[in-house]
């Protein structure tokens, strides 16, 4: 009863894709960026082209294979392998250039520890 | 994942010698109950508390230690090349270098319980990464200033993806002991504490 959003995490790793998809579809949550996600009978998709050295010619290979396959319009989401300024934000600045130059319907994020990414 | 850390197995026995290297087990008896219960992987019994606190020295500026993790399989590949560079790099910059040792059945919350045993000013943990993404042969370092009982990841800086086609070994031994060095310096780790990579890095 105590951590409700802690039992909730908790029930979600265990859920299998099926049990997700029928608890998601009873709630509604349409959001709106460069592209509008949650719709009913929309699939959204997170692409993740993480890389075990952070190389940024990598990244945005594995990123464009992900496009050429229609993924990637809920989100370009990197998990970063080195939690630093620097990385951080030459993943940032290398995604906003791919997603201005091809003028790509989706927006970008690199999950850095959020005092990283505030400095 | 199943397999088990065997010294005399995965390391030479001259890798062993040099490093005097002894074993120590957490709470968890097997590789399964390890897998099972997180919580024991990072408690150490009365046995594994006094062969550390015999066997090596108190208050080294750097204590090493080695964990199996979830793959001992990195372990075998990295430490043998890794833990020399980390050793031969700190006495170059004039740290004491505590004995290092290894942990078989080890959760990095060990740290805590290593700092609060021999007290040194950093603790650095070479452990084996959840294989499946890039290999199996990925290390871990995990490093934390004077870490204490109570304290969590946001206390602790991580070097990850050492292996041949992540960080190659030689880069992370000069990561590790700059990272050393900034906690050293500034007398914290964790967030607090962003590691500054002064070449072509990113």
């Amino acid at each position: 009863m105590g951590d409700h959003a802690g039992n909730c995490a908790a029930v979600a790793k265990l859920m299998s894709n099926r049990d997700l998809v029928l608890a998601a579809s009873r709630m509604r949550n349409v959001t709106r960026c460069r592209n509008t996600m949650g719709e009913q009978g929309v699939l959204g998709i997170r692409l993740q082209p993480n890389h075990p050295a952070d190389d940024l010619a990598g990244i945005l290979l594995s990123t464009i294979e992900g496009l050429l396959y229609g993924c990637g319009d809920a989100v370009i989401g990197v998990n970063p392998a080195t939690d630093s300024v620097e990385v951080v934000s030459s993943i940032l600045h290398a995604l906003n250039r791919l997603i201005e130059a091809y003028q790509i319907p989706t927006q970008s994020c690199c999950l850095a520890h959020i005092t990283t990414q505030l400095q | 994942m199943q397999a088990e850390l065997d010294l005399n197995a995965h390391f030479s026995r001259e890798f062993v010698r040099r490093w005097e290297l002894f074993e120590i087990s957490t709470e968890a008896s097997s590789k399964s109950e390890y897998l099972l219960r997180p919580d024991l992987g990072r408690s150490l019994g009365e046995v594994a508390r006094s062969a550390v606190k015999t066997q090596c020295p108190q208050g080294p500026d750097v204590q090493i230690v080695v964990g199996d993790g979830l793959s001992v399989c990195a372990v075998a590949a990295q430490v043998q090349t890794l833990l020399p560079l980390l050793c031969d790099g700190g006495r170059e910059r004039n740290w004491t270098m505590g004995r290092p040792f290894v942990v078989r059945h080890c959760r990095v919350g060990i740290m805590n319980h290593i700092g609060a045993l021999l007290a040194p000013s950093t603790v650095v943990l070479l452990i084996g990464e959840r294989p499946g993404l890039a290999t199996a042969e990925s290390l871990s370092a995990y490093l934390a200033y004077s870490p204490r009982p109570g304290h969590t990841d946001a206390d602790r800086n991580l070097v990850s993806n050492i292996h041949a086609r992540g960080v190659p070994v030689a880069k992370a031994a000069t990561r590790i002991l700059n990272l050393v060095g900034q906690m050293i310096e500034e007398r914290t780790s964790g967030t607090h504490l962003k590691e500054r990579l002064n070449n072509q890095e990113a």
